[in-house]
């Protein structure tokens, strides 16, 4: 495979197609559309965490002028199913406990019924107007308690509260302890995130004879149009589900949400029907990040080589299952492809509790196992007196070393220059303890590295296709369900159909968004859409070509091996003979086709891991417990990035959302109640612009053999080490080891008290 | 319902409004000028600011009734002619854009403010954008747009 720099259009930070329409306001978002005769939604939700419905009346709400068609549970299809299943999974790997509206909350924000109206004013009044009767139940809001044999049960059909219960083994971990110098166990806690995209959920519904169609900000339009499909009997091809540009996802949206409950009031009242999420609604009611528990064991070689990796993890699922168990697998399934370690045991466990369910979030389980374990290696350095920055590069993973997920090796690892270069650029060797120490002011560096696979291959298959038509005028449309949410991929896979069949960048279009006109896609999760999308569209783009080259060597009169296809123009190989792309594509059409169509499907064969690097340099209040992030770098291997800006824009996004995992963000419930406490953008608690740091942001280039080009994800990779980095770097400030996330000002001061009490 | 005159991007609109009715409401449902955005509708995350004689207001927070005789400019009124404004220019160059949902916002509250602080320092452009809330991009990007931006509109 070429090096980046000999692509014409692939490795270069093109603009973005969408920039000028985002930046103008022309950008349409499903936020932004309405329907001639629309009606309004909205939802009536449980108010407790835990309780049997008893009655619903609606007759009050019935009467109000303007209310045109009311849900409840009786009114809505008795079919369970799961929002964030996908058809291109195994059936059994998830659990269908889900009703369109509920007859038991099981969570303060479960839907009981839903509400059409002119307004969204005389939806709300409506919703207040609806009578419910609760018998309340004991709430469980405790994962490690939820196990117990005597729990209350969060769905009285299962057996117990575990989701998902799953054991990865790899050589022999009691071996692995026996052999090992030394063995260190310890326990960490991760909290719930809130993706906050800053569109939050929506969708509209329009039922008619011949097509249900469906406009949402949703990441995966062919999963949810499979979903509706099995809910509402209605077959795929009477089902249309468009989205426009997705105001923010990570994840978020690619489950559904209200979808079925718009199409089922269209359905009733004969309107086009819109679902908007408010911002609390959103905060408190809509899929977040997995809560863990985490106990890790090591077993290490006095030069710190580990000999053994065992790790316990129990995950708060929340109230409803959703892709619960495939984050629990990618959680327990991951390490090993970042430390080289021939002995490992992982045990996982993820339970129901009467909270908000978990869902997809950036990291999908990742971002927990890299705290609890990338803290632990820097506990295992200090007690072994090594550097944190040797053990790493010690265990670090390699290229050709092996990839148990897929049975191969891995083909392309950057991590040790990632770790290299990293250290170089942010001068950790020159770290100490509480480095220029001073005051009440403590500073230091922290480091952490971490993996993420490119898609869920092989857990299921993962696959895209593609179109490309060839305009009269010599043009190019790229038909691709792209779902783009700001990641860029409309640019991305333009810029690859560019490179595959040389043609302008300029003068390909991108055609995304719609089940009607886009062939196939899974969607856009797990980091996979320049891999796999690509992979698609240079398939696509190359049988185009091939069909070009074919009728060019008839029009030039040249044999077929004679034709290069680059510059927008078609010539001999030692140049003599040319013809330019849209006179060729006009004598086609008048000699010989009138249409040439390319064609591409991918199914990925391989996880592809990208790998990174990070070290964060902190300035801790010893007073106030603020922690200020003086200096962040960041090494990511994503492969050879196809649009290094694009790509430097979405670590730093994801670096950014890491911070506030890290050390502001997260849901507060009152755990009696079970009210989630901070439903709004401001108590949430995202870092602001004045305490982002200025980051260091850079690329360590492998060549990846299964990516197009060489490319591998990025999106990610991004979130995962963040916030052990900043653990790290905390502890070389100050010598305190927090092992519960957010690392708040209030766990720091209590634990510097402790600390001093104990050290006195 | 009353009917009362609006002077958006420097047009007269004659539009039938409610006393309740917020700027936003007005502006996107029933002029469809949908580049405005909502994020939260409760004047937290600054995705809804348009100028009104040339400060930046929360229109989601702004009843239409305040804002009648005053000069209100929304992203859509900011390129002429098809070009942009060299805020616009910076945020494109820059990467400053990824999903966009934040973009009408932020240029517009950086418009305001480059108007007032012409040549600001980093530290007080990322307090100048304080109130506008972005999840994608980290504001990196948007800080240097704007800084470059700065630039440009002292050497024009």
């Amino acid at each position: 495979m070429k090096n980046n720099s000999e692509y014409g259009v692939v490795g270069k930070s093109k603009c973005r197609v969408d920039a000028i329409e985002k930046v103008t306001g022309k950008a349409k978002y499903t936020w932004d559309l309405n329907l001639p005769s629309m009606l309004h939604c909205k939802i009536l939700r449980s108010p407790y965490p835990h309780a049997k419905i008893i009655s619903i009346d609606t007759s009050k709400a019935e009467k109000l002028s303007g209310v045109r068609a009311i849900l409840t549970p009786a009114d809505v299809p008795d079919t369970l199913f799961n929002k964030a299943y996908r058809f291109s999974f195994p059936r059994d790997k998830y659990k269908f406990d889900e009703r369109v509206l509920t007859r038991k909350s099981r969570f303060v924000g479960d839907r009981i019924a839903a509400v059409a109206a002119d307004t969204e004013e005389i939806a709300e009044h409506a919703i207040k107007l609806i009578e419910t009767k609760f018998d309340k139940l004991e709430p469980i809001m405790d994962p490690e308690r939820a196990m117990e044999e005597n729990a209350p049960k969060v769905h009285s059909e299962s057996k117990n509260n575990i989701i998902q219960q799953l054991v990865v083994e790899l050589g022999d971990v009691e071996k692995g302890f026996r052999e090992a110098d030394f063995v260190f166990e310890d326990k960490f806690k991760t909290h719930s995130q809130y993706h906050c995209a800053l569109e939050s959920h929506v969708s509209i519904a329009d039922y008619g004879p011949n097509e249900l169609t469906i406009w949402s900000s949703h990441q995966a339009p062919f999963q949810l149009r499979n979903m509706v499909s099995g809910v509402t009997g209605i077959p795929q091809h009477k089902i249309r589900v468009m989205n426009r540009y997705l105001g923010g996802g990570f994840g978020g949206k690619d489950e559904a949400f209200d979808e079925l409950i718009a199409a089922l009031l269209s359905k009733k009242s004969g309107r086009p029907v819109k679902v908007s999420t408010d911002r609390k609604e959103d905060v408190s009611a809509t899929n977040r990040r997995h809560p863990s528990v985490i106990t890790v064991k090591i077993g290490v070689k006095k030069d710190g080589a580990l000999t053994a990796l065992q790790i316990k993890s129990i995950l708060d699922g929340g109230a409803y299952a959703t892709c619960s168990a495939r984050v629990l697998a990618s959680n327990v399934g991951a390490p090993p492809l970042l430390y080289s370690v021939n002995n490992y045991k992982a045990e996982g466990f993820v339970v129901y509790t009467n909270r908000v369910p978990g869902g997809a979030f950036r990291g999908y389980g990742n971002p927990q196992w890299v705290f609890a374990v990338e803290s632990m290696l820097d506990i295992v350095a200090e007690k072994l007196g090594i550097d944190s920055l040797v053990v790493r590069l010690k265990n670090a993973h390699g290229e050709g070393d092996p990839n148990y997920v897929t049975g191969g090796g891995i083909d392309s690892c950057g991590l040790e220059r990632c770790l290299r270069e990293g250290a170089e650029k942010i001068n950790y060797y020159g770290r100490g303890k509480s480095v220029g120490a001073g005051g009440n002011i403590k500073r230091g560096i922290g480091i952490a590295m971490a993996v993420h696979p490119t898609s869920a291959t092989p857990s299921g298959t993962e696959f895209w296709g593609a179109l490309i038509a060839i305009n009269p005028d010599g043009t190019v449309n790229l038909m691709v369900g792209t779902n783009e949410m700001g990641q860029g991929s409309n640019t991305v896979l333009a810029q690859i159909a560019s490179e595959e069949l040389g043609v302008n960048y300029d003068n390909i279009s991108v055609i995304s968004g719609d089940t009607n006109s886009n062939p196939q896609q899974v969607g856009s999760y797990a980091s996979k859409t320049t891999h796999i999308a690509g992979n698609a569209v240079k398939l696509a783009a190359g049988d185009a070509k091939n069909k070009l080259l074919k009728e060019a060597a008839a029009v030039m009169d040249v044999s077929l091996k004679e034709l290069v296809l680059s510059g927008n123009k078609i010539s001999t190989k030692d140049g003599v003979k040319n013809i330019s792309f849209s006179d060729l594509v006009r004598r086609i059409k008048d000699e010989n086709i009138p249409q040439i169509i390319g064609v591409g499907v991918y199914k990925s064969e391989t996880n592809a891991p990208s790998y990174a690097a990070h070290f964060a340099e902190v300035a801790v209040d010893t007073e106030t417990g603020r922690v200020d992030v003086s200096k962040y770098v960041s090494m990511t291997d994503v492969g050879q990035a196809i649009n290094p800006d694009l790509v430097e824009g979405q670590l730093e996004g994801g670096h950014h959302q890491g911070l506030g995992y890290a050390l502001s963000e997260g849901l507060i419930w009152d755990e009696e109640s079970g009210i989630v406490l901070n439903s709004n953008i401001l108590d949430y608690g995202m870092i602001p612009p004045l305490d982002s740091p200025v980051m260091q942001i850079g690329l360590v280039t492998t060549v990846e053999p299964t990516g197009p080009f060489g490319a591998k994800g990025a999106g990610e990779i991004s979130l995962d080490p963040v916030a052990p980095a900043i653990a790290n770097a905390i502890y070389n400030a100050v010598g305190l080891r927090i092992k519960e996330l957010p690392i708040t000002p209030d766990k720091l001061i209590l634990g510097l008290f402790e600390k001093e009490r104990k050290d006195e | 319902m009353e009917k009362v005159k609006l002077i958006i991007n420097e047009q007269v609109y004659e539009v039938e409004v409610e006393d309740s009715w917020t700027l936003s409401h007005v502006l996107r449902d029933v002029l469809g000028l949908t580049g405005t955005k909502i994020g939260c509708a409760t004047g937290e995350c600054g995705a809804c600011t348009v100028l009104v004689d040339g400060k930046p207001i929360l229109s989601c927070l702004t009843p239409v009734t305040r804002v009648l005789d005053k000069r209100i400019v929304t992203i859509e009124g900011l390129a002429k002619n098809g070009e942009l404004h060299p805020i616009q220019t910076a945020f494109v160059e820059r990467g400053a854009i990824q999903c966009g949902f934040c973009t009408p916002g932020l240029v517009l509250t950086a418009k305001a403010f480059l108007e007032k602080n012409p040549d600001p320092t980093e530290k007080e452009v990322r307090e100048a954008i304080s109130g506008n809330i972005c999840r994608c991009t980290g504001y990196g990007k948007i800080v240097k747009a704007i800084l470059m931006a700065g630039k440009e509109m002292r050497e024009q």
